[in-house]
């Protein structure tokens, strides 16, 4: 059993799959933030954790990051590095709910919505998932790669 | 005294007679002329009217005989002397002459007073036959004993008469034996030169052409021709001598020749190297050109590759003994040896020709396959170098690098700018100043303006804050809306009125955000509690 899961975790396909959803979520949750900067900035303020001078910066620049990795996911370039970059985001996300959830601060998730998404254990839970996911595609994924279909492969080197 | 001396003037006379006649028969070696001499001798010695003397062989045949004054001898009469003679009963193997006795004599049909017998070495006799002497005298001994001298004279004398005869026809029969083995040695010396020749000559054709007139000279012919064709490749050899014009065969005529030789020999068969003598030789004559052939042979050198050899008429007009016959056997029985190794050397010739050329070919590819060799050293360095290359970059796909996350962040802030300035709802990236208009008060100061001069505490927090605790009194107008507080409760409230307002932590100034909205509503007194005012919060809903 734990074999056969070993095998379908290995497997690239499940890892393509993965990758899949993962940039496909992070496009989607960049685009309200990209649009509604303001709104975006309350929420990253509200977490009490970035200095008032950096939110703006932050409220502009993250939500691009989330759509160039996401992009770059799905499209299969320099994928590492962007489940890399996805992974670290949903590292530092997962540590800024773990603080508020501690000192319960009453504030939303700003995960999709700005509004109306409090921060809760289940999305601590559902930004743990995301994390695993992220490191996941990082370590297994090799499907698909948009950077490698224009070079020659080593194994096509074996067998021209 | 008178008769003594008669007695010794007849013994000299015996001696003398006997001396001349070893002188004459010194050196004679005819049978004839020594039994003539014999007879006279005898004859004259003791006075005899007649006699005769004869030779017989081995078989009692008479060879030589000689009579004198006897006309009733005959042949037949001797035959028959001797063969009485001959008879055991008179006549015993003796070595020395000897005399018939009378009553013998006196049997035969003539009437001979004294018959002397010679015993010859080889087997053969003599016989000495006399007539009564003159004037009716009886013989005595002495003249018995001339005769016994005489006839010791005659057999010796015979004797080397007939050994010399004997050796003569050895001589000749050796002369004949040496002429045959000269003619064995030309034969054997035809075959040597022939070997001699064909050894440096390993091509059929001048072998051929070296073989034919050899053969023809030893053996005395004017004419020949040798013709062979191999089936295998259609080729035809043909080698003639003597021969006007020089004839030419096409392949289906030799073909056709050789078949007609195949069924001209004993068994119809033919085995390799064994030449066959063809024994009809007509149905050739209309096959061969320029003249007859009176030998032919045909030889199988291999497989496929028959041949004849066809002889004319010998110059001398002699019939060949079997010995010569074998001797020609040999000769073509060797010539046919020869055109075998001279077609194994053509084959091997064509065989190390082809080796050669296969050994050409061999090098020039073992020459292509090194420069192939070296071309695909470098080709490989190349391959090597570009794997590398290719690992090199696959891997550098495969790894993380620090220019990725540059690129990916760079990207990322170069588009939000982009878009950021482009959006309406863009909002500015640095802190903005402190609004124009504004005091910054403690709470002590603050306390004072709230309660000398009527002043309104705003809690300029979000809501949630505001829920958790506050100071007490202060109204809850959050940055986000504003416009809509503002509208339901401030709206009647009088501009001159003194605003308090706090509210700002880590991550916000909400303070001076709402403070600038106020002062944008023509407020003109508005101060900002800075300090931490946490201790005077109360519990929210209070």
């Amino acid at each position: 059993m734990s074999g056969r899961f070993s095998t379908w975790i290995r497997h690239p396909f499940s890892a393509l799959m993965v990758r899949f959803y993962i940039g496909g979520l992070f496009i989607y949750a960049s685009l309200n933030k990209i649009n509604f900067p303001a709104e975006f900035s309350d929420n990253i303020a509200s977490y009490l954790l970035v200095p008032h001078f950096l939110v703006n910066p932050m409220a502009v620049f993250l939500p691009w990051i989330e759509l160039v990795s996401g992009v770059c996911l799905v499209a299969g370039i320099r994928v590492r590095a962007s489940a890399a970059v996805i992974s670290t985001l949903l590292g530092t996300f997962t540590i800024a709910l773990t603080v508020v959830l501690l000192k319960k601060t009453p504030i939303d998730c700003g995960c999709f919505q700005n509004v109306g998404d409090p921060v809760s254990r289940i999305t601590l839970f559902r930004d743990l998932l995301w994390l695993a996911m992220g490191v996941y595609v990082f370590r297994y994924d090799s499907l698909i790669h948009l950077d490698r279909l224009f070079m020659i492969r080593p194994e096509d080197l074996d067998n021209p | 005294m008178k008769t003594m001396a008669g007695d010794m003037d007849r013994k000299q006379y015996h001696l003398a007679l006997i001396r001349e006649t070893a002188a004459e028969l010194h050196g004679v070696r005819h049978p004839k002329v020594i039994l003539e001499s014999f007879l006279m001798s005898a004859q004259g010695g003791i006075g005899a009217l007649g006699g005769f003397a004869v030779l017989t062989d081995r078989t009692k045949d008479i060879t030589d005989l000689i009579v004198r004054g006897e006309d009733k001898v005959s042949h037949d009469n001797i035959r028959i002397l001797v063969k009485a003679a001959c008879d055991p009963d008179l006549s015993q193997a003796k070595q020395f002459p000897f005399f018939l006795s009378q009553t013998k004599i006196r049997q035969l049909p003539q009437g001979f007073t004294l018959i002397l017998a010679c015993p010859m070495e080889d087997g053969r006799l003599a016989f000495l036959g006399l007539a009564p002497a003159m004037h009716g005298r009886d013989y005595d001994d002495e003249d018995c004993q001339l005769l016994i001298s005489l006839s010791t004279l005659f057999q010796i004398s015979l004797n080397a008469a007939l050994f010399s005869t004997r050796v003569e026809l050895l001589n000749a029969e050796l002369e004949k034996q040496n002429t045959d083995l000269d003619r064995q040695v030309f034969y054997l010396n035809g075959l040597r030169e022939l070997s001699m020749e064909a050894g440096e000559s390993v091509d059929v054709e001048k072998f051929l052409s070296a073989f034919l007139p050899t053969l023809l000279g030893r053996f005395s012919r004017s004419r020949g021709m040798v013709v062979l064709h191999d089936r295998t490749t259609k080729d035809v050899w043909l080698k003639s001598m003597g021969i006007e014009p020089e004839p030419s065969m096409t392949p289906q005529i030799v073909n056709r020749l050789l078949f007609l030789c195949l069924a001209g020999i004993q068994d119809k068969h033919i085995k390799p190297l064994q030449p066959e003598p063809v024994l009809q030789i007509e149905p050739l004559f209309d096959l061969v050109p320029g003249f007859t052939p009176q030998n032919v042979f045909l030889f199988l050198v291999k497989d496929g590759m028959y041949g004849a050899i066809l002889l004319g008429p010998p110059l001398e007009d002699r019939r060949f003994s079997d010995q010569e016959k074998e001797l020609l056997s040999a000769f073509v029985a060797q010539s046919v040896l020869h055109l075998k190794n001279a077609d194994s050397f053509a084959a091997i010739v064509a065989l190390n020709k082809h080796l050669a050329d296969r050994n050409q070919a061999l090098q020039e590819t073992i020459d292509e396959l090194t420069r192939a060799e070296h071309r695909i050293t470098v080709l490989e360095i190349a391959a090597r170098r570009i794997a590398q290359m290719v690992n090199r970059n696959a891997e550098k796909l495969m790894q993380i690098r620090p220019l990725d996350f540059i690129l990916l962040i760079g990207i990322s802030i170069v588009l939000g700018t982009v878009f950021n300035l482009q959006n309406p709802r863009g909002i500015s990236f640095f802190p903005l100043p402190k609004p124009d208009g504004v005091k910054f008060i403690t709470a002590l100061e603050a306390d004072k303006i709230l309660s000398e001069k009527n002043a309104l505490l705003i809690d300029a927090r979000p809501r949630e804050f505001y829920e958790l605790g506050h100071m007490k009194g202060a109204v809850n107008v959050p940055p986000a809306l504003f416009d809509a507080v503002y509208t339901a409760n401030f709206n009647t409230e009088d501009p001159e009125r003194p605003l308090v307002i706090y509210g700002r932590n880590f991550s916000r100034l909400f303070d001076e955000t709402v403070a600038r909205k106020f002062l944008y509503r023509d407020h003109e007194q508005v101060y900002i509690l800075t300090g931490d005012i946490h201790d005077l919060f109360i519990p929210g809903g209070q």
